[in-house]
């Protein structure tokens, strides 16, 4: 049970979806977009802080899969908001989403969280916007204004970057995203936790791409992570990872769950596998 | 664009019937079926969305009820554990003494069953994977695993 006087509508198009946050906005009521709804839901329990719940889920556009084939014109693979995480995870065209996906939660919880929701989540990890730093996607965003196109990087600085009201709509990734590579997630609790460490990476035309959940306080990519692993391509792989996440300008994490020197090397290890693997292909 | 503004009543399919119901927006699916609906077989753990016991299928798929706004699945067919008798999962169950004291049981028969038809031949990771989304206390999971086991091959 969340507050009695919240109101919840149901939107069946992403106007009508931005058209209501804005009327209720200002109004002065808190409004939220809904997908999934576990976060908002178990969150309202302990939080007064949400008045209207818009929910999304039900927009023909936002529950698509890749898989469910690529856009018309374009070469890119569309991933829609409200695209359940056990849909994205059971899909194979990208499998790096796919790994991503799994790693969220329980089978149960993925059944109803989204890939909206998680992007939005409030908690760190949001592991699934590891591949779309690491493939450069581009998030579609929705407003009063209508849609705009927004690189992840730069949507993506530790949280999403919405304006007020915005929708984000899902993500278009490049063809290249069908690319394999390597993913590995490391928790304390072999059965359903947090993780440690979520490592998403990939070799694009000979160069190996990396991003990284868990062992920072928010999702990272580091392209001078990745020009360091470059300039060192004859150096053992362990050595490299050193040197990469030593470029790393953010904080490594540290809390309850682990250490930020433990997080460190568990880093260390999986990039170091990674890489093996990667060029070993 | 539906609203649901304030209280009200409404329908909801649950376990194959039509049923009639006072709602709130803000209220969870696991609250509607306990205190408005009389099916006290769906559990109230966490409240969370950690341990399971609050299992239900929404249209034949499971998800936790206590993270589910019960005006959130008008459009779609509850089954709970009432829903299901004698299914070869709850055979399975008592077959294995696949229970201490019960309490998960509900989420755990709902997760299995629901398994089992999706994935009528399941490998261990498939059902290791279904499996982390319900908690025993008891920590019978031994008889847990064995009664899933058995269902996947016995599927009458």
């Amino acid at each position: 049970m969340i507050a009695s006087d919240v109101v919840y509508l149901q939107a069946e198009s992403v106007d009508e979806a931005v058209t209501a946050w804005h009327e209720y906005a200002e109004s002065g009521r808190a409004v939220r977009y809904f997908s999934g709804g576990t976060e908002i839901v178990t969150g309202a329990r302990h939080r007064d802080d949400v008045d209207v719940l818009i929910d999304v889920k039900r927009i023909p556009e936002l529950t698509r899969v890749p898989g469910g084939g690529a856009r018309p014109l374009t070469d890119t693979l569309f991933v829609g908001a409200a695209a359940r995480l056990s849909d994205l995870a059971d899909q194979e065209a990208v499998p790096l989403l796919a790994a991503a996906a799994r790693g969220v939660a329980d089978r149960t919880a993925r059944n109803s969280i989204t890939f909206g929701g998680n992007l939005c989540s409030v908690l760190p990890y949001r592991e699934t916007a590891l591949p779309l730093l690491l493939f450069d996607a581009t998030l579609v965003l929705a407003s009063l204004d209508g849609l705009r196109g927004v690189p992840a990087r730069e949507c993506f600085r530790r949280r999403l970057q919405l304006r007020p009201g915005e929708l984000v709509v899902g993500a278009d990734l490049p063809a290249v995203a069908r690319e394999t590579g390597y993913s590995a997630r490391r928790t304390r609790d072999p059965r359903v936790d947090y993780p440690l460490v979520t490592l998403c990476m990939a070799c694009l035309g000979g160069s190996v791409r990396f991003a990284v959940a868990g062992a920072y306080g928010y999702p990272v990519r580091s392209l001078e992570a990745e020009q360091v692993l470059a300039a060192a391509a004859r150096e053992e792989p362990r050595a490299r990872a050193e040197r990469a996440v030593a470029a790393i300008e953010d904080r490594l994490w540290d809390d309850f769950r682990g250490s930020a020197a433990y997080r460190r090397e568990l880093l260390l290890l999986v990039l170091a596998e990674g890489l093996s693997r990667l060029e070993d292909a | 664009m539906k609203r649901y503004l304030r209280e009200e009543r409404v329908e909801m399919r649950v376990n194959g019937e039509t049923r009639s119901a006072v709602v709130a927006p803000g209220e969870t699916l696991l609250h509607v079926l306990r205190r408005r609906l009389g099916l006290t077989g769906t559990k109230l753990g966490c409240e969370n969305g950690d341990c399971g016991a609050c299992t239900v299928w929404r249209d034949g798929v499971p998800v936790k009820s206590c993270c589910t706004l019960a005006v959130d699945v008008l459009d779609a067919a509850i089954t709970t554990i009432e829903g299901l008798c004698d299914t070869p999962t709850q055979r399975a169950f008592i077959a294995e003494n696949g229970f201490q004291c019960g309490f998960c049981t509900p989420g755990f028969i709902l997760n299995a069953e629901a398994l089992a038809r999706a994935h009528p031949d399941a490998d261990e990771d498939t059902v290791r994977e279904w499996l982390e989304s319900n908690i025993c206390r008891c920590t019978g999971y031994e008889g847990i695993e064995r009664a899933v086991r058995r269902r996947l091959k016995n599927p009458e």
